[in-house]
């Protein structure tokens, strides 16, 4: 039983981050009408401007029993800045010039793949290809309501539900928010009644960097940063999206949770049962396949997606 | 406005495709003029094809050391036929598909005559080298799979295969106390094979294997497979496995509670490891990789590398490339004029067992030995290249017995123990 409650966190912890990840995706495909290949590269960026931050800010040492301390907090937020100025830049060279030569999504899509390459290439060029990490402690986990459980895992999970929680709240409740959603519900209902297409890409660009920013980050914390971290999570991301629903917050937030918790719970339940009917197979191994054969077998279901908007994926 | 937007997307492309960095960029120019490798003018141009970035880049990186100082010493000897050997690198980012463009680009752009490298995957290359000619040399491919190679005779390596590396392991573990273990693998032909011969080793000695699991590189938790493993409280945690992902999972492990004793074979032989990890969590650890024996040929070289580079080697298979350059350089100076023929490979290939295997004087490294075995090549003598990692002497396979080292942590630091000679 505490076996399935570790895996459980482990599984919550992952999908955490994709979730972060997902919604910024969904938002990007959704009102720039594009899939935005280079977005795994700004989350590696969000995550090593972190680590260039995180020797500067103040606030050093460790806190509450984390392997870091409040010089997180000011770098991440710096590092998320730092993301936004560096997409806005990308946006105003290059994205914005495509957009008003009116290429099409697909040619966007590609335009991107090429922004992930560049953006990837200056991190190894100023970082090189060495594997880094934040803190060079090992941190042992700890006892919470009878639960162990390491505190980063902790600081993960309640950093990115405060996240969701604030992007969620400005979606719904903010002027610019409720234009955001507009727009995502009826692009040329929203430009007819007066909304700023300009000011409406930015406002995703921000929203987008912030989240690529401290998403890359708690990858970083959880895992390790490597130049190739963001590109490599690109597939749950994507994946995350489209079993949720392109455009939709609510999708994101569970099909990352699902990607997340299915890898490591229900690939455990089924390893037990393979172990238990006495076969010599390593189902360990083959994590994302198990989760992958899930999301498929939901897309067959419903082919735009948990939350999707039928005609995304059908004809237009 | 059709025509700008793909005048731009060409130009974007083109950008994009010179400024990535971790591609199969050449590291070193060639012979420059692009044309037949082994020339008459002076120079023998070799490849090598190396992980200089991904998941072995630290490898890659310091086996390259390893190459240059051979190519270096050998000149200084005069080089082979008086000519001077130049080697072109290719990245092959510790990945398949880059392996095989890197191997093509060598043998069909390069056209070199013989590579060395690669460091894993000899199978991803072997097809395209032994079909065109090119001996393959790797220096750190141990997994017992490529004995058996169809390779026409093309492959070698001057590492010992994995059936001795997991046999030394396992005795280590039992010689260590351990009387359980649980053994980690990455899902790869190295270590599914690797931790295969080690169960059996370990188990003949009396031990058991309680568990065994693998690992996909690059997940972002291996708890699954750690909490599967911990059960039945093994002894010790045999992990199988390449210091990216490997520290991932220590780390993990130790964090859970799940394991504190770790045991650890060439693949996690990097100081790397012991700094990632951070702490003294791994303090007292042992682990098995290739290294030589205490020879004169092995002392020269570690003399040499220090002299060169002002460090010892940090991580293994440094000088099992040196042997190979060596090696190729005695070949092409035995296959005398051949070596510019036709089928330079070919004579290349025939020449290796000649210069490297008994009876023959004994030739060790260093600047001073390779003028003498260029002398006695051309005086007609036999010789027999005694390496720096081992006495390289190629079997049918192309396989060599190179002795196996049992490394120990200790105050941070990697340190060697003993050299075991197994037997196959």
């Amino acid at each position: 039983m505490t076996d399935l409650v570790d895996l459980l966190i482990s599984g919550l912890v992952y999908g955490s981050i994709i979730t972060v990840g997902a919604i910024g995706l969904t938002l990007m495909s959704d009102i720039l009408d594009f899939f935005n290949f280079a977005y795994g590269d700004f989350f590696t960026l969000g995550a090593f401007t972190t680590l260039a931050f995180l020797s500067v800010v103040p606030g050093q040492g460790t806190f509450a029993g984390l392997s870091f301390g409040w010089s997180m907090v000011l770098a991440v937020l710096l590092a998320a800045l730092v993301t936004v100025m560096v997409m806005l830049a990308f946006d105003y060279l290059f994205f914005r010039r495509l957009r008003n030569m009116g290429v099409s999504s697909l040619f966007m899509s590609i335009a991107s793949l090429g922004v992930s390459f560049i953006i990837r290439s200056i991190i190894f060029m100023i970082w090189g290809p060495k594997v880094r990490y934040y803190s060079s402690e090992v941190q042992l986990s700890k006892e919470f309501l009878g639960i162990s459980i390491r505190p980063d895992n902790l600081f993960i999970l309640l950093s990115s539900l405060l996240l969701v929680a604030a992007v969620y709240y400005f979606l719904k409740s903010s002027r610019i928010g409720k234009a955001l959603r507009s727009v995502s519900d009826n692009k040329a209902l929203a430009q007819a009644s007066g909304m700023q297409p300009s000011l409406m890409i930015m406002c995703t660009w921000i929203i987008c960097g912030i989240l690529a920013g401290v998403g890359g980050t708690l990858f970083g914390i959880q895992v390790q940063l490597n130049p190739n971290m963001g590109w490599n999570f690109l597939i749950p991301m994507f994946v995350a999206v489209i079993m949720g629903g392109i455009g939709s917050f609510w999708g994101a937030l569970i099909g990352g949770m699902t990607i997340g918790i299915t890898e490591e719970l229900v690939t455990g339940l089924i390893q037990n049962l393979v172990t238990a009917m006495e076969l010599q197979i390593n189902v360990s191994a083959y994590k994302p396949a198990v989760a992958f054969i899930f999301v498929i077998v939901i897309l067959l279901l419903r082919p735009y997606g948990l939350f999707g908007k039928p005609q995304f994926n059908l004809k237009r | 406005m059709r025509k700008r937007v793909f005048v731009l997307s060409l130009l974007f492309m083109f950008i994009c495709g010179s400024l990535m960095l971790p591609g199969c960029g050449t590291e070193e120019s060639s012979s420059g003029d692009g044309g037949v490798a082994v020339e008459e003018g002076g120079e023998i141009t070799i490849g090598a094809l190396l992980p200089m970035s991904g998941d072995l880049a630290d490898y890659g990186q310091n086996v390259q050391k390893g190459v240059n100082l051979a190519v270096k010493q050998i000149n200084e000897a005069g080089g082979p036929l008086g000519k001077k050997l130049k080697v072109v690198f290719r990245d092959c980012q510790s990945e398949p598909t880059a392996l095989r463009d890197g191997a093509e680009k060598l043998v069909n752009v390069d056209k070199v005559p013989a590579i060395i490298g690669p460091m894993i995957r000899l199978d991803v290359a072997t097809p395209v080298a032994s079909a065109n000619h090119v001996v393959l040399i790797s220096p750190s491919n141990t997994p017992t799979w490529v004995t058996t190679l169809d390779d026409d005779d093309y492959t070698f390596r001057t590492t010992a295969s994995d059936a001795i590396q997991g046999q030394v392991l396992g005795q280590q573990a039992w010689d260590c106390g351990y009387k359980t273990a649980a053994i980690l693998y990455i899902n790869d032909p190295y270590g599914g094979g690797l931790a295969e011969s080690t169960t059996v080793s370990f188990e003949k000695l009396g031990g058991k294997v309680l568990g065994t699991a693998a690992y996909d590189p690059g997940e972002v938790a291996y708890r699954m497979q750690l909490n599967e493993l911990a059960k039945g409280d093994p002894d010790v945690l045999i992990l199988i496995a390449y210091p990216e992902s490997g520290v991932v999972i220590i780390r993990e492990a130790l964090s859970a509670g799940l394991f504190d004793q770790f045991m650890f074979p060439d693949g996690m032989q990097s100081t790397q490891i012991i700094e990632d990890v951070g702490g003294d969590f791994l303090e007292g650890m042992y682990g098995t990789g290739p290294g030589a024996a205490e020879t004169p040929s092995y002392a020269t070289y570690l003399d040499d590398y220090q002299a060169e580079y002002g460090e010892k080697p940090a991580t293994a298979y440094t000088e099992n490339a040196y042997d190979g350059v060596v090696a190729i350089a005695l070949a092409i100076a035995a296959a005398g004029e051949e070596a510019f023929e036709a089928d330079p490979g070919m004579a290349i290939r025939d020449n290796l067992r000649v210069v490297c295997n008994p009876p023959g004087e004994e030739i060790n490294a260093g600047v001073e030995e390779f003028k003498k075995a260029f002398q006695m090549i051309a005086d007609g003598t036999a010789i027999n290249y005694e390496g720096a990692a081992g006495s390289i002497d190629f079997d049918e396979y192309g396989d060599t017995v190179t002795p196996i080292l049992i490394w120990k942590i200790e105050n941070g630091d990697i340190v060697p123990v003993k050299s075991v000679l197994a037997e196959q």
